[in-house]
């Protein structure tokens, strides 16, 4: 009887009596008793070692915030401290620079984002930008939350700068829109990354013509840049890197940006507490 | 160490049912990723014994000392872990598997048949028959029964059986595809269903 029986072992059985749900027939065989034997519920002595297991874990768990505590302690504590003082900075300089700063270049925070934005983390953007807003009283009210958002600590180190020139990176944006053809232009400008610049501008529509003054006047103005930072590497970098393939999606793609190196982020400003 | 282990066959379980529970269970994962003592000893009494008894098999007596390094290495590196209930089990089988097999290579043993295996499986043919009706009724009795099979064959049935994986998480424990472990547990299970014919006297045993 049975000897017929397990030679009939099918597949669909055997998958019955592999998760312990046999048919009614099979829990019975001695092969489904065996099996259930088997996984049965746990014994006492199987269960010896829970305590040391335990402790185990626990003592990992502090080995573990032990180290936490040790490694980043002096990053996050670092990147605090220069938000705070980044955010300070770019306020003052917004306030004091005042409506000249925001003639020449309209926002100055924000203009700096669209190609700092690819390379830098928002470690100070948030409340860097806040500030920004608060001091921005000028007439950069249509300057999308985008790019203020996207501020860094870039931003304030352009902005310490006492200059009425435009950045490098707004004639690196300049550069990225006009490089293409027409119909990117439009394109383009609907990107986010160019929200600083078309406030700069006044208007979309006044890019190609605020571009175009802009990148002559520098041309006529070398000299004019005296607020080129000691970071130029930033602004110039970033904008030919646009203007190349006339591809802005790149630069300003939100996630690019959220996911930007934060250690790089509060590298450079160690400099700018300094200027102020 | 395993006649202790046989007297104690029939000690009430230890381990509440309601706390293991597959919810409880994934909760419990959670809540010891984040640090917490009790959801790992909630893990622990789910996996450890079908996971001991999975080493038995493989380490035969040294099975207590290697699931132990495997725990303790669950327990440092569970930070690193990702995944679900159903991982993890897996996850902490294939570190217990891992331990098992450097333990025999450290035992200068293969990790076949020839070793643990038949320690324990010479165990109940050995004894008397009154000794064998108690042991076949056994969970070590049954343990030893599926030790016989080819070892492919005994991972495949235990992992399903007694760790509880599914094909696919056997099949990641033992670096096989999901079909093989199949056929493997197929061919154990018809394979264990001829020992017990074999027996002949499958009354006496118990099992039947």
């Amino acid at each position: 009887m049975s000897a017929h029986r397990s030679g009939r072992i099918g597949r669909r059985t055997t998958e019955q009596l592999l998760t312990g749900a046999p048919g009614r027939e099979h829990a019975s065989t001695p092969l489904g008793r065996l099996l259930s034997v088997a996984s049965a519920p746990p014994r006492e002595g199987e269960l010896a070692g829970e305590q040391a297991a335990v402790t185990a874990f626990r003592s990992a768990r502090l080995a573990d915030d032990l180290q936490r505590e040790r490694e980043p302690m002096h990053k996050s504590t670092l990147a605090k401290l220069l938000t705070v003082k980044i955010a300070a900075a770019a306020a003052g300089v917004l306030t004091a620079g005042g409506v000249a700063v925001a003639a020449v270049s309209g926002a100055l925070p924000g203009q700096d984002h669209g190609a700092g934005s690819e390379e830098h983390g928002k470690p100070a953007g948030s409340s860097a930008s806040e500030h920004a807003q608060d001091g921005k009283t000028n007439g950069a009210e249509h300057r999308n939350d985008n790019a203020t958002a996207k501020g860094d600590e870039q931003k304030s180190s352009h902005a310490n700068s006492p200059s009425g020139s435009p950045s490098p990176s707004l004639e690196g944006l300049c550069n990225a829109v006009m490089s293409g053809n027409k119909v990117e232009h439009g394109k383009a400008l609907e990107n986010p990354a160019f929200g600083a610049l078309i406030t700069a501008a006044g208007g979309p529509e006044k890019v190609p013509a605020f571009c175009a003054d802009l990148l002559a006047g520098k041309k006529q103005e070398p000299s004019h840049s005296t607020g080129k930072p000691a970071d130029p590497g930033n602004g110039n970098g970033n904008g030919p890197g646009d203007n190349g393939n006339g591809q802005p999606g790149k630069t300003n793609n939100p996630q690019d940006k959220g996911n930007g190196q934060p250690d790089k982020g509060n590298g450079p400003p160690a400099s700018v507490p300094p200027t102020h | 160490m395993h006649s202790a282990a046989a007297s104690e066959d029939d000690a009430t379980p230890v381990t509440s049912t309601a706390d293991l529970s597959a919810d409880g269970l994934a909760d419990a994962l959670r809540r010891a990723k984040n640090g917490e003592d009790h959801a790992f000893r909630l893990l622990y009494r789910a996996i450890q014994p079908g996971l001991l008894r999975y080493l038995r098999v493989l380490a035969g007596a040294d099975a207590e000392d290697v699931a132990s390094e495997a725990w303790l290495q669950v327990a440092r590196d569970l930070p690193s872990f990702r995944g679900e209930l159903d991982g993890f089990r897996g996850w902490v089988t294939t570190i217990g598997r891992n331990r098992a097999m450097d333990h025999l290579r450290h035992l200068r043993r293969q990790p076949a048949t020839d070793g643990p295996l038949e320690e324990l499986t010479e165990r109940p043919g050995s004894c008397d028959t009154e000794q064998s009706v108690v042991d076949a009724m056994s969970t070590d009795g049954a343990l030893a029964l599926i030790a016989k099979l080819p070892r492919d064959q005994a991972e495949a049935v235990l992992l399903r059986v007694v760790v509880g994986l599914d094909a696919k998480g056997a099949a990641q424990v033992l670096g096989k595809r999901p079909g093989a472990v199949r056929t493997a547990a197929h061919r154990g299970l018809r394979k264990l269903a001829e020992l017990l014919e074999n027996q002949r006297r499958p009354r006496e045993i118990g099992l039947e």
